[in-house]
């Protein structure tokens, strides 16, 4: 089933479109979920909420890309129910203290921008970069991959994989930097 | 800035790049074949002093000229000219007065590996990247760390790229010369062919390190 098909179902009101998301997306929304929460409990939890929202959301909103779209909801819940029971993997942890530390700004006060100011300026980084390195990015700071996974999914090697993202942790730094956000 | 403002600041990004990434198009390296030249004495050889040499300012082959001192590392790419010419779609390799064609020896992951005897140490001419618009490095170890500088043509913005960088004993063995570049490839296939090489140049004891 497309995705124009199954957003169509969700239209219609027709319940058969959250067994045809289960079916079409369920593994991609249980592994970010799993990567995010360290028990299984939640993890069901997670996933039981999103089917509920994306039902809840579908319409009035018309995702453009469907899958991405479901990912953010799911990322975004299990992100809550993590903080909520605290209980995350320690890779969630790592991998944003690893951007966090690096887009600090050492010589004063940085500008507080909205989070959605910052996502929307760290996505019109990302389109400027290779699709290679936009991958690597978001395994690991996205999916919360772990440094090794990352690796394994681009066929790089770990040591490439470290390069790469510092690269790209230092370019998005400038990026941020040439947008003001260390200048408010 | 806090870890967790920047979870939800990638709440936020694009879900289309969120897409892309669940199936990044891999892609492996594979070995490629690497042609080893011999080269003769050039005339133009790059003289360096040796791992412990003090050389400070030279011309590569390639007539990229080098400034290397302790504290800083510059290249001048004005008088630099490509180690090989194209006729009638053809790559010919000039660098050591052969006129050696190789056009198919090259390709974007592919590179054509020269191997410079000098005095002391190997240095190498590398090309590599499509035969339309092919690239070439050079690369030399001198006072213990490995140099490199190279010209190649930047798709994404139709333009000639150059670029240099050094490493000491330690960055090279972590693999920090790896660039990542897709239109790079071929450099990053040559060094990993020329690694085991080049390591052997480079210091090993914590003394010769420090």
């Amino acid at each position: 089933m497309t995705d124009e098909a199954l957003i169509l179902l969700y239209l219609e009101r027709d319940p058969r479109a959250i067994e045809a998301t289960r079916e079409q997306y369920g593994a991609y929304c249980a592994a970010i979920a799993r990567k995010l929460l360290s028990d299984e409990r939640d993890v069901e939890e997670c996933l039981s909420d999103c089917a509920m929202a994306v039902w809840n959301a579908i319409p009035p909103t018309v995702p453009r890309h469907f899958k991405g779209w479901l990912g953010a909801i799911v990322r975004h819940r299990a992100l809550a129910i993590g903080a909520e029971n605290g209980r995350r993997p320690p890779t969630v942890e790592e991998s944003a203290l690893e951007l966090a530390a690096a887009l600090t700004d050492p010589d004063g006060p940085h500008r507080q921008a909205e989070a959605a100011e910052l996502g929307q300026a760290i996505s019109r980084f990302l389109r400027t970069r290779k699709g290679p390195v936009r991958a690597a990015f978001l395994r690991r700071y996205w999916y919360a991959d772990s440094v090794a996974e990352t690796a394994a999914c681009l066929g790089w090697s770990v040591s490439k994989t470290k390069s790469v993202l510092y690269r790209a942790r230092n370019d998005l730094r400038n990026f941020l930097e040439q947008e003001g956000f260390w200048n408010g | 800035m806090d870890k967790e403002w920047i979870l939800g600041a990638l709440d936020q990004l694009d879900p289309a790049l969120i897409a892309e990434a669940d199936a990044p198009a891999v892609r492996r390296r594979s070995r490629k074949r690497t042609v080893l030249v011999l080269a003769a004495a050039l005339a133009a050889l790059l003289c360096l002093m040796g791992a412990a040499g003090v050389l400070e300012r030279f011309q590569l082959t390639s007539g990229v000229g080098i400034f290397q001192g302790s504290h800083r590392f510059s290249a001048d790419f004005s008088a630099a000219e490509p180690p090989f010419v194209l006729e009638d779609g053809r790559v010919i390799f000039t660098a050591d007065g052969s006129r050696t064609d190789i056009t198919g020896l090259i390709g974007p992951g592919t590179p054509h590996i020269y191997r410079m005897e000098n005095s002391a140490l190997p240095a190498w001419i590398i090309v590599g990247g499509p035969p339309e618009t092919p690239g070439y490095a050079e690369v030399w170890v001198n006072q213990g760390e490995v140099s490199w500088v190279y010209q190649f043509w930047l798709e994404s913005s139709d333009s000639l790229a150059s670029g240099m960088g050094q490493s000491d004993a330690q960055e090279f063995r972590d693999g920090w010369w790896e660039t990542g570049v897709e239109e790079l490839a071929w450099y990053d296939a040559a060094i990993e062919t020329l690694r085991d090489e080049i390591d052997a140049l480079l210091p090993t004891t914590p003394a010769d390190l420090s």
